[in-house]
């Protein structure tokens, strides 16, 4: 299972790794994703629904985290409350939009991670005692 | 000093929750009055500033996962996310067609929260021991 859980995180890595690259330097990989079955302009309305609003609930949530508790967190919980957001905003997203595949495949594969990382997490916290 | 960092971290969250509502709810608002761009010049640079903030934070925190087990301050996470805000703005300051008073505006405001959020990180560093 350790194994599986960095093989995934290192591929996690890679993945981001080359969204940023493309994200910052618009090299337009990401702005239309072939086979996902949307043109560039409902792709963008979808990413308008999912992908910024985790960034904001993050957020919300680790500053809330901050007044209400002291207790420090591991460095895997952020990424977990990422995907955790972002498995929450797709799926309210499928109310909001028309489905497709690609939309049912990337919401498993995200419920699928933010599994992963809640183990991961929890091993990481028998290492460290601050919990 | 203190006041003010309480102060900036509640608007702050404010902010974040609002955004994210704004998103899945009312995601048909596109554009921020007053912004001198576009709906497609805002989303084009949304693309390149907010959506590689997300991807630079999940990398940095999987990075950490990978070299340490020290645990971090609850809002460490809120200011990876406002000095990964900054660093894209700044690249789109040069990647982008054009330079406009609101891209300056927002940068500020962003260093000026990176500021804050590192000095609500160090007093939290203070009262807990394990860093």
């Amino acid at each position: 299972m350790d194994r599986f859980i960095k093989l995934l995180m290192g591929g996690l890595f890679l993945t981001l790794i080359f969204l940023s690259i493309d994200g910052v330097l618009e090299l337009k990989y990401h702005t239309n994703f072939l086979l996902l079955g949307v043109d560039a302009d409902q792709l963008e309305s979808l990413r308008t629904k999912t992908v910024r609003p985790t960034l904001y609930l993050t957020g919300a949530y680790f500053i809330f985290r901050y007044f209400t508790g002291k207790n420090p967190t591991s460095s895997v919980w952020p990424v977990f409350v990422m995907f955790a957001a972002f498995t929450f905003v797709q799926f309210l997203a499928f109310f909001t939009s028309p489905i497709r595949i690609a939309m049912i495949i990337s919401f498993v594969l995200s419920l699928f991670t933010t599994v992963i990382l809640r183990i991961a997490h929890n091993n990481r916290q028998k290492d460290v005692s601050t919990f | 000093m203190n006041k003010l960092v309480d102060g900036i971290m509640i608007a702050a969250a404010i902010f974040f929750l609002g955004m994210a509502i704004l998103r899945i709810v009312f995601f048909d608002y596109q554009n921020f009055p007053g912004s001198g761009l576009t709906v497609e010049e805002l989303s084009n640079w949304k693309s390149r500033t907010i959506d590689s903030t997300l991807y630079l934070t999940l990398l940095y925190f999987i990075y950490r996962y990978f070299v340490g087990k020290n645990p971090t301050s609850t809002i460490w996470p809120v200011y990876v996310i406002t000095i990964s805000f900054s660093f894209t703005q700044f690249i789109a300051l040069f990647t982008f067609d054009k330079i406009n008073l609101f891209m300056i505006i927002n940068l500020l405001i962003t260093v000026f929260a990176v500021i804050i959020f590192r000095t609500a990180h160090n007093r939290r560093k203070k009262e807990i021991s394990t860093f």
